[in-house]
């Protein structure tokens, strides 16, 4: 389906990206003379851009890096004779992706092992960017429903009462997992070698004067969960004195395990995370 | 509209002259919600946070050479108003050299709990997080970019703490603030990935104390009344952080390797005071602490993965991480009881100088073997691993210094048919030599099971059992610990929009720990932990008509165990009319209910229905 004016578009082009382009490749041209309205498409989304670097148009190969050299299926147009096409699995489809995203494979095979097992390609995550995508970076799904049907269990927890949530949607998975094996690359700004928990609770980064120190040793999760929990503060206990005294068996003596007030130790104790000034944690 | 656009889109992409015309695209809805509340409102608010109002349920703004150089412009923007939180997201790409991204978000927290901090917590505050990201790409090998980001926390939290004898009540202002910024450099199109970054990070913490409760004891009735409660202190660190990865992508040899350095310097500086009036009268005594505190800590981590295809269907891999943590923290200073009367006061010092530790270092090696024939596979992981801990929180406290050493082998093997089929059955069993906290493990064992059927491209079945078991000697605590869970789900995804899905999650936690304490004559005790849940979800969509679709769902939650068995529903329903008119419309509703089985005063039952009008240009 080819508007005339895209046509007329095209015979305008110079020649010039013809001949870089390896044997058997036939360039973006001619492919736009079947295909417009998707090279159009692919042109306007991300991929599109980020292919047409410096102001340049879309690159002759631009087409061809993902699908392979379409000179067979420019004189032929069955499916089977590109990579691909429609109808194709995603593992085939994936192949393209690591043309140019070697590196995110890199990270996938190195240290997210599971992923690959389970046959996980990147169109099962990831659009192609042929039409717009419900998220960016071009992702099939919302940002927080992208591993929900994998993830199934963990997509449960988020419905517990005290959950990691905003209003009734759940918190984005990559907000704390780096799904490509924790090689994202690029700069973002991480929070390596500490908690993921900090990037958003910056107040409990510390250092402080007086640690408590399982926060620095077993981290946030010795004492919370960090999906969700039917416990407030997203606790491992309902009762909080239990979760302290499962590891304190030495309190004092004038700590009188009866009494009402000593029954919360955080309603003294309050610097639970860590104090300035107090080495006993009563206050921040 | 649609063939227009198709057409300068297409002229821009392939380099021809371009249109004068600005391009403009984007939607918008926004809502109005009614909600009524029967039973325990903060309760709900802790749980959901929602409220009656308006809000912006989408807006979506995607701008193209408006300016000459302004490839694209996008906006998107949901959120505020009657949700707990929303969120921006600016990007621009501009020359296709450089681009833009500034992400914002807002989320608001609200507690309380008559079961919690004596019943007289309160938290009412909110995160702003502010991001941005600068980048070129006009190189060919090399891409330039600038982060930066602006994390605030502000609100007031009221709390409890250990006053003149008894438990008084103070509100805090929150203030609280980390800006960062951060340049980095990544290769591009180069056999090995490089990204070297280097960030600094400055945070403040100037939270106002004031008091509480009018100065009364959060519980009983205390003839001393708190009347001051300052903290105007302030505290404050320096972060420089510095990283490096590499990433060398062959079809046989994938190589990861990461380094990062950072310090963190935390500076003090205290006046905090806190007095009582004695028995209400005119004398006063009150706790003023004159302190200055440091603390340095210091972080070194390295991680490196060799991943080796040998042949086609054995592959290896090889992995080692180290790393090492240190803060030494000092305090000076002095604390004053300062005793004062009509006629005068006396101020009676304390020398406050005291000093801590911290360190941790943790290393592991793993290496991973991993064969496939066909649709089958096994794979096969060892790993062996230490870590050092040791602190010392003040001198009147004793010295920890503990060394851990940690073994596992795990196993998986695994079937995959394509898309149409694949199934997990997974085996792990780790052992530490000892303990650094009297709750952690001797052992772990963990068997899981999972299988996904796809009989149909449109239809998926899944199922999944884990099993997991954890205890460690009657000498250290007795820790029994047991982890099950089981889940079921049936998705199907149709033609024109259907689709439907069942799942059921279900998880049993049990845990026993045993406790020893005084109370007031030593105590043997145990923390026993029990949970059962259920969690059953459902959730279909279906076109209605050309124009009208339907979605509706809900979530059952129930946890049957001793502790805090409970229910929590949550349904909604939402029909919307899209493309038949002008506006789009949408009406949704939504109700939630939480019963607990032990008494009423956390329950709640929710409805909130509403209206949202949109359009798109």
């Amino acid at each position: 389906m080819h508007t005339p004016l895209a046509l007329a578009l095209l015979a305008l082009l110079p020649a010039t990206g013809l001949a870089t382009l390896p044997e058997g490749w036939v360039g973006v041209r001619t492919c736009a003379g079947c295909h417009d309205e998707t090279v159009t498409a692919f042109a306007a989304g991300t991929h599109g851009r980020a292919m047409s670097q410096r102001g340049q148009p879309l690159p002759e190969h631009a087409c061809e890096s993902c699908h392979g050299p379409g000179g067979e299926h420019a004189s032929d147009p069955a499916q089977a004779n590109i990579r691909a096409g429609k109808g194709a699995s995603h593992a085939e489809a994936s192949l393209g992706c690591l043309t140019c995203h070697a590196a995110q494979h890199g990270g996938l095979l190195a240290q997210s092992p599971g992923h690959r097992r389970t046959g996980v390609t990147c169109l099962d995550c990831h659009v192609s960017g042929h039409s717009p995508a419900p998220a960016e970076p071009l992702l099939a799904r919302t940002r927080a429903e992208t591993c929900t049907p994998c993830h199934r269990s963990q997509a449960a927890q988020f419905n517990l009462p005290f959950a990691h949530r905003e209003g009734r949607v759940p918190f984005e998975c990559m907000s704390c997992h780096s799904v490509h094996g924790g090689t994202t690359t690029g700069g973002r700004i991480e929070e390596l070698g500490r908690a993921a928990c900090v990037t958003c609770h910056t107040e409990k980064i510390g250092p402080f004067v007086f640690s408590h120190p399982p926060r620095e040793v077993a981290g946030c999760q010795a004492c919370h969960r960090p999906h969700g929990s039917p416990n407030p503060k997203l606790l491992k206990r309902i009762n909080v004195t239990n979760l302290c005294l499962e590891c304190h068996t030495t309190t004092p003596s004038s700590h009188n395990l009866a009494s009402p007030s000593y029954r919360q130790c955080q309603t003294c104790h309050t610097a639970v995370h860590g104090s300035q000034r107090d080495p006993r944690l009563f206050l921040e | 509209m649609q063939r227009w656009l198709t057409r300068v889109v297409l002229a821009a992409a392939l380099g021809l002259p371009v249109p004068s015309q600005a391009q403009l695209r984007g939607e918008i809805a926004a809502a109005f919600a009614w909600q009524r509340a029967d039973g325990n409102e903060a309760e709900f608010a802790n749980h959901f946070n929602l409220e009656e109002g308006p809000f912006l349920e989408r807006f979506r703004l995607d701008l193209a050479r408006v300016f000459v150089g302004l490839d694209r412009c996008e906006l998107e923007l949901e959120g505020f108003g009657a949700e707990p939180s929303g969120r921006g997201r600016l990007r621009v790409d501009w020359d296709r050299e450089w681009s833009l991204r500034l992400d914002y978000s807002r989320r608001e927290s609200r507690f309380s709990s008559p079961s919690f901090d004596l019943g007289v917590r309160r938290d009412d505050w909110a995160i702003t997080r502010f991001t941005g990201s600068l980048s070129y790409q006009g190189w060919k090998r090399a891409m330039l970019r600038l982060d930066a980001r602006d994390v605030r926390r502000h609100g007031s939290v009221t709390f409890p703490f250990l006053g003149l004898g008894t438990q008084y009540v103070a509100q805090r202002e929150l203030d609280e603030r980390l800006q960062e910024v951060g340049f980095s450099l990544a290769t591009r199109d180069l056999p090995v990935a490089i990204v070297v970054q280097q960030d600094f990070a400055h945070l403040t913490r100037r939270n106002r104390g004031s008091v509480g409760n009018d100065g009364r004891p959060a519980v009983g009735v205390d003839p001393d009344v708190l009347a001051v409660f300052t903290t105007p202190g302030e505290d404050s660190s320096n972060v420089p952080t510095s990283r490096l990865s590499a990433v060398y992508h062959s079809e046989r040899l994938d190589v990861v390797g990461r380094a990062l350095h950072r310090r963190d310097r935390l500076s003090s500086s205290r006046e905090d005071e806190d007095s009582y009036d004695i028995g209400g009268g005119p004398g006063r005594a009150g706790f003023v602490d004159r302190l200055v505190g440091s603390a340095d800590l210091e972080t070194t981590l390295a991680d490196l993965v060799l991943a080796v295809k040998v042949v086609d269907s054995l592959r290896v891999r090889l992995a080692g991480r180290w790393q090492d943590s240190a803060t030494d923290a000092a305090l000076i200073g002095e604390r004053i009881l300062r005793l004062s009367g009509p006629t005068g006061s006396i101020d009676l010092p304390l020398d406050a100088t005291d000093l801590g530790h911290v360190a941790l270092t943790d290393g592991e090696a793993a290496v991973a073997v991993e064969w496939t024939g066909g649709p089958f596979g096994v794979s096969v992981r060892y790993h062996d691993g230490w870590r050092k801990a040791g602190w010392k929180r003040g001198e009147e406290y004793l010295e920890q210094r503990v060394k851990r050493d940690s073994s596992g082998l795990s196993a998986v093997a695994f079937v995959s048919l394509g898309r149409t089929f694949s199934a997990q059955l997974g085996w792990d069993d780790s052992d530490f030599s000892r303990f650094i906290f009297r709750t952690e493990p001797g052992t772990v064992k963990r068997h899981w099971a999972r299988a996904v059927l796809r009989p149909q491209e449109k239809l998926e079945l899944a199922v999944s059992v884990t099993r997991e078991r954890e205890d460690n000697p009657a000498i250290v605590s007795d820790l029994d610990a047991r982890h099950d869970s089981w889940g079921v789900s049936g998705s199907y995804t149709g033609d024109s929009g259907v689709f439907a899905t069942v799942a059921v999650e279900a998880f049993t936690l049990a845990s026993r720990v045993d406790t020893f304490f005084f109370a007031p004559q030593p105590t043997r005790g145990e923390s026993l932990y029990d949970s059962h849940l259920v969690a059953v979800s459902i959730r279909a969509g279906v076109p209605l008509r050309q124009h009208l679709r339907f979605m509706a769902g809900g979530v059952r939650v129930k946890d049957s165990g001793d502790s805090l068995p409970f229910t929590l529903d949550q349904w909604d329903a939402r029909l919307e009319l899209r493309d038949a008119a002008p506006v789009d419309l949408a009406l949704f509703l939504a109700r939630w209910r939480h019963v607990v089985a032990r008494g009423e005063a956390l329950d709640y039952d929710v409805n909130r229905f509403g209206v949202t009008v949109g359009g798109r240009f």
